[in-house]
């Protein structure tokens, strides 16, 4: 399983390749990182729907989340990729607008890696 | 006395007599005395039935008896009545002897019926030997004999005569020896009276002494002394001694009553009987006393007073010599009244003089206008020695007079406002003249708002500085009959342009102060409202950055949490492996764990320094320098603004770009005020492009840039936007404080101004606007690298 994480902050990547440096070592999942909206778009227009899951923040510079949900959504329509929404606690506005956009599912920050695990079935 | 011895023994006996006579009068005895020797002498020589020695009173026309022997005894005849034999002596001043043919004699003098009416026995022989003084008969002594005729020879006769003689010169020598004593009495008496005058200089008491000694040296029962005021030219009644009445404060115009006769006429005045005198003035009708003597004081020509001696009884008018003592004794009376008066005057003039300069000392040292009115009424009170005073201000704009103070005018006048010709003070205002009243009650011209009040006499005197009035001032008195001198009025006046300047002063002194106080107030208004803006300028960019802050802390945290969790599995993992001996698995763990640990600490710095900048943003500036990296200040600040955005509003979004110089390095900068400069042109920027945004054609990508650039020894920091530029006509007005284009209530107005200060005042730098209208602002921050100079404000 492809799983695309949009977030600005570097550091993300080496957390989840250790939270999930055994699931990567069994090969059951795969990440890609993406540091932006923008390099997010980009990572999909070249590996043409590789990935099924997109995890992705929404406070970013540039592009936000939210931006980047509305693209996925309009642009990618055959199988739309599944995309979750990492929320800040209690931003209902924020949570509001990606439902209204077509976001799949939602996490709250700090993320929870065990019910990130649950929710990606791979327990 | 016959016979040759008799006539001897007689001759000794006369010559011892006169001998006696003559030590008498060397011994200076007193007539009585020379009156018994006589006598006793005389009845023991002669055989006559009847010694007789008598004095005449000229003025009652009676002879008193000094001594009489008759029928063999010493006799004391009452007083009688001249009768036509010693009216004889009296005009011939020469002795009477009648030796024979007595009752022819006495029928002839006395009226034919005179021995058959009175059935007096004729005496034989009689004989009178006048006493003469002055050339005036004085008495006489008489022998007479009832049985014989003929019974006085030559030589009687002649010893008669000499005795009489004798006596006359005893008489002379004792009435001038009386006169001479009572000269003496006078002068004792005058020179008391003088050394008393000049001991008493002040004025009542001397007043009262004069009038005291005056009435002493006549045996007077009473009298009274006035001063002569030439300004009022009316005699005042200044003591009065036993008239009946108290005269005391009585004041009589010339020509009234008896006194004022002699001030018109400068003449002593005698009344036999005052009850009966027609021109007694009314302001005397009580008294009553019955004859008076006055006479007028005076200083060469000019008049002082007048002095009056009364009698109380009946048929005791006054004599020509009481006249000559009394005209004696005024001139004395007269200058000491006038030193004392002098002196008094000397006096009250020092005494004005110190109390005027008290006044002065006093006023100038109460600037504080209420106490200092206060001050000038009490002063002019206790100056002129009134019952009360009131004093009024003039308010130049309303023309209107306003009493500020007021003492004992029996009603509370202050506050009342008086218009020009209002009432005394009023009128004054309208003349700027003094004004005296002498009876207040009775004055057409008082105001209503006065109709409580007591007072008798009032003087009124205007305030004046140069030409310009200031207020009036006002003196009364409650009792009747005391009137306002011109002594008062020029006191009144010495004192007036003292209170005036001293009013004016306080009042140009309160306003300055007042004006003073209005703007310092003002001023620190304007501090409070300054600080509160700037605090509340303050809260706003902290508003702003609180979810921008929440945000960021949030990311170091988690990775905080993330990393030491994950950490603590990698840990058990790399035990696992070790137990199993796979060695360079474990060593790899080994090195993520220490990446971990690293993590940790980076990200738990980054959330310190993020609270570390906030605590610095709300605190006030310390205003002490230090050595910043100005590229991480600028980061800092660019995503504590943008974040702050983004949490405010949710569609918010714009590019940010960075173009820091890696040689900006250090600065010497106050962080937190620099930081907020960046901040405030940042937020700034950001809402300049999403303004522009809500407007622009689609295809317009807000983009906010920062940069920093080391140039000449000088940090330069741009923030630029692709917003909409800033219009020219406002362009020189937005470092100005309070300008705004935000909407009410999204902008304090503050911001580039205080701005402005902080990079100019605090960091001698300059800060600069590069503006195109429709295509964006760039802010630009130039800073001396080692800037030492700037004080913080």
């Amino acid at each position: 399983m492809k799983i695309l994480v949009v977030d600005d902050e570097q550091d993300i990547k080496a957390l989840f390749e250790q939270r999930f440096r055994r699931e990567i070592r069994e090969g059951i999942v795969d990440f890609a990182f993406a540091f932006s909206g923008e390099q997010a778009l980009d990572y999909l227009k070249k590996n043409n729907h590789e990935a099924v899951l997109i995890l992705s923040d929404i406070n970013m510079p540039g592009m936000s989340g939210l931006e980047l949900l509305k693209s996925i959504k309009t642009e990618y329509h055959t199988p739309p990729p599944v995309v979750m929404m990492i929320t800040a606690y209690g931003d209902e506005e924020n949570y509001r607008q990606a439902m209204q956009l077509g976001a799949d599912d939602f996490l709250t920050k700090p993320v929870d890696f065990a019910i990130l695990k649950t929710k990606l079935k791979i327990h | 006395m016959n016979n040759k011895t008799s006539i001897e023994q007689q001759r000794k006996a006369e010559l011892a007599l006169l001998a006696s006579i003559q030590e008498a009068l060397l011994m200076q005895k007193e007539m009585p005395y020379i009156y018994e020797m006589v006598g006793e002498s005389l009845h023991r020589m002669f055989e006559g039935h009847v010694v007789s020695i008598a004095t005449f009173d000229h003025e009652s026309g009676v002879e008193y008896f000094q001594y009489h022997f008759e029928n063999n005894a010493r006799a004391f005849p009452d007083p009688r009545p001249y009768n036509e034999i010693r009216k004889l002596l009296i005009e011939t001043h020469t002795q009477l002897l009648v030796n024979e043919n007595t009752e022819s004699f006495v029928q002839n003098i006395l009226g034919v019926d005179y021995i058959s009416q009175t059935g007096i026995d004729i005496p034989k022989s009689f004989v009178f030997a006048p006493f003469v003084v002055d050339n005036e008969v004085r008495g006489y002594i008489s022998l007479k004999h009832y049985t014989r005729e003929t019974v006085f020879d030559a030589g009687d006769i002649e010893l008669l005569n000499t005795l009489a003689r004798s006596i006359s010169v005893s008489m002379q020598n004792t009435r001038l020896l009386e006169t001479e004593y009572r000269r003496a009495n006078e002068q004792k008496a005058l020179l008391d009276t003088m050394t008393d005058l000049s001991r008493n200089l002040e004025l009542k008491t001397l007043l009262d002494a004069v009038l005291e000694r005056a009435v002493a040296l006549l045996g007077v029962t009473g009298g009274e002394l006035a001063i002569y005021h030439e300004d009022s030219r009316t005699l005042e009644s200044v003591a009065s001694h036993n008239l009946g009445i108290h005269s005391g404060g009585i004041r009589l115009q010339h020509g009234e009553g008896a006194m004022g006769k002699v001030a018109d006429t400068l003449q002593p005045l005698i009344i036999p009987d005052y009850l009966q005198w027609a021109e007694r003035s009314g302001k005397y009708e009580k008294t009553n006393v019955r004859s008076v003597m006055v006479v007028p004081l005076m200083i060469g020509q000019r008049l002082v007073g007048a002095l009056a001696s009364v009698h109380h009884e009946e048929n005791r008018p006054f004599t020509a010599a009481d006249l000559k003592l009394l005209n004696m004794f005024a001139p004395l009376a007269a200058t000491a009244i006038e030193n004392a008066r002098l002196f008094e005057a000397e006096r009250r003039r020092a005494d004005e003089q110190k109390a005027l300069l008290d006044t002065m000392a006093d006023l100038s040292r109460k600037l504080e206008l209420t106490q200092l009115l206060n001050a000038v009424l009490e002063r002019a009170v206790a100056l002129l020695a009134v019952t009360g005073g009131e004093l009024a201000i003039y308010h130049e704009d309303s023309r209107l007079l306003e009493v500020v103070a007021s003492h004992n005018l029996g009603m509370n006048s202050g506050g009342v406002y008086l218009k020009h010709n209002e009432g005394a003070m009023g009128m004054v205002a309208e003349t700027k003249q003094p004004l005296i009243i002498p009876d207040y009650q009775q004055w057409t011209g008082r105001s209503d708002k006065y109709s409580e009040t007591i007072v008798h006499s009032v003087m009124v005197v205007p305030l004046l500085t140069g030409n310009q009035l200031v207020g009036a001032l006002a003196s009364v008195h409650h009792e009747k009959g005391r009137q306002f001198s011109n002594d008062d009025l020029r006191l009144l006046n010495m004192f007036a342009p003292l209170a005036a300047t001293a009013i004016e002063n306080a009042r140009l002194f309160n306003k300055t102060n007042r004006l003073l106080e209005e703007a310092e107030q003002r001023t620190a208004e304007l501090r409070i409202t300054q600080s509160q803006l700037v605090h509340q300028e303050k809260l706003a960019s902290l508003g702003e950055l609180t979810a921008g802050i929440a945000h960021e802390i949030q990311n170091p945290l988690n990775f905080v949490n993330n990393f030491s969790d994950v950490s603590a599995e990698l840990t058990e993992e790399l035990v696992e492996e070790l137990k199993a001996g796979h060695t360079e698995e474990a060593i790899a763990l080994a090195a993520d764990v220490i990446d971990n640990l690293h993590k940790i600490t980076h990200h738990g710095k980054r959330a310190d320094s993020i609270v570390k900048g906030m605590l610095q943003h709300s605190r006030s500036s310390t205003g002490i320098k230090e050595s910043v990296d100005i590229n991480a200040l600028a980061d800092e600040y660019l995503r504590l603004a943008y974040h702050g955005l983004r949490a405010k509003d949710k569609s918010f979004n714009a590019s940010f770009l960075t173009d820091l110089d890696p040689e900006a390095g250090l600065v010497q900068i106050v962080p937190q005020e620099i930081g907020r400069v960046v901040l405030n042109l940042i937020n700034n920027a950001f809402y300049a492009v999403s303004e522009k945004k809500t407007t622009a054609a689609a295809g317009y990508t807000p983009t906010v840039q920062l940069s920093t650039k080391r140039v000449n020894g000088k940090i330069e920091l741009r923030v630029a936007d692709n917003g909409n530029g800033i219009p020219a006509k406002i362009a020189d007005k937005i470092f100005q404080p309070f300008f705004t284009t935000k909407p009410t209530g999204l902008g304090t107005g503050l911001g580039l101004s205080l701005s402005y200060d902080i990079i100019t005042k605090g960091h001698s730098g300059e800060l600069l606007v590069e503006t195109t209208e429709g295509e964006g602002s760039t802010f630009i921050i130039r800073i001396p690298a080692n800037a030492q100079a700037g004080i913080n404000h």
